[in-house]
């Protein structure tokens, strides 16, 4: 969480620029990550989180900090945009798609690029998951949401999320090992 | 593989970033994009009801404002005795509009006049252009010539009738 956080989304409400311009900062890496998993597709990853992000600083007014964090208020919005984008179609996943940066701080080339061809990998395979299993998994382990957090931003009770993310641990294993 | 491994396989997935230049361009775009309206500034919050309720305020206070400012034109115009000035009196403009009246009318009456005036010309001209008028005729002019005596220019009537008025 932002240091201040609710005083920043207060100063934001309240239309200070620079104050969602901190917010952006913050979520930016999480919220891009979770749309890019989804789509597998840099180029619309991109798009789509701008959008949400659009969305967000519009509707910011309506953001009340005693129903969930902000954080996950921020996922709702990014999930929701990628649902209306795909209107109830998954998108197609295929290795050829998924491209990806990542920023491995100053690693070899080579160990770079094997990290990156793994996580490529291992994106196409979480791609073969349900949609709600993969949100819990990258909510709960990339972007370490509490239970709490994650029932929130998918619109589910707790005992749900805990039930998804099983399943989706236990299907996500088979996948890799039918690999 | 076990399920902590699987969990700390996911977890390599914070190393995707989006780019600096992605980050920098979408955060100066968000931040640039103006918001549509201030919720300080909205009667009532949002949605498709509100916003009607707030079009209908807006309208409601609009027409009351221009009720104001005509009704207050009415109470300065009434009280401030400006109807007692002359030019402004009711008798005084009916006298004025009689008088523009009558001035039409007369200015109807000449405009006719020379329209019909000018018709008339117009056909005398056009009659004159066609056939040649009557005193111009030599053989009106010869038979005339002949009646006047040129030789011996004494009227005898003309005579009398100057002797009848000299005595």
């Amino acid at each position: 969480m932002l240091e201040d956080e609710q005083k920043t989304i207060k100063k934001a409400q309240d239309g200070e620029v620079e104050a969602f311009g901190l917010l952006y900062e913050h979520y930016l890496p999480k919220i891009y990550r979770f749309v890019l998993i989804k789509v597998s597709q840099r180029e619309e990853a991109e798009d789509l989180t701008h959008q949400a992000f659009l969305k967000a600083w519009e509707n910011i007014e309506q953001y009340n900090p005693k129903g969930y964090s902000f954080g996950s208020w921020l996922y709702r919005i990014a999930r929701n945009t990628v649902i209306d984008h795909y209107r109830g179609e998954r998108p197609q996943v295929s290795l050829d798609d998924v491209s990806i940066d990542i920023k491995a701080g100053g690693a070899p080339l080579t160990e770079e690029i094997n990290a990156k061809i793994e996580l490529e990998r291992l994106i196409e395979l979480m791609g073969k998951l349900k949609s709600l299993e993969q949100e819990v998994l990258v909510m709960r382990f990339v972007d370490d949401l509490s239970p709490k957090e994650v029932a929130k931003a998918i619109d589910k009770s707790e005992g749900a999320v805990k039930l998804i993310q099983h399943r989706a641990l236990k299907s996500l294993k088979e996948i890799l090992e039918n690999e | 593989m076990s399920e902590e491994k699987l969990i700390e396989k996911i977890k390599e997935l914070r190393l995707i970033k989006p780019s600096d230049e992605y980050a920098r361009i979408g955060r100066l775009a968000i931040l640039s994009h103006s918001k549509r309206l201030n919720s300080k500034w909205e009667l009532v919050g949002k949605g498709f009801f509100a916003e009607s309720l707030n079009f209908a305020f807006s309208t409601v206070f609009a027409a009351l404002f221009l009720v104001l400012m005509l009704g207050g034109a009415g109470v300065i115009l009434k009280d401030s005795s400006v109807g007692n000035l002359p030019g402004v009196g009711s008798d005084w403009i009916v006298t004025e509009a009689a008088n523009i009246t009558t001035d039409i009318d007369i200015h109807l009456g000449e405009a006719s006049y020379y329209a019909v005036a000018a018709k008339k010309t117009a056909v005398a001209l056009n009659e004159t252009s066609l056939n040649a008028p009557a005193h111009t005729s030599p053989l009106l002019i010869e038979n005339e010539a002949k009646s006047l005596q040129f030789e011996s220019p004494t009227n005898k009537n003309i005579d009398a009738l100057l002797n009848q008025a000299t005595l």
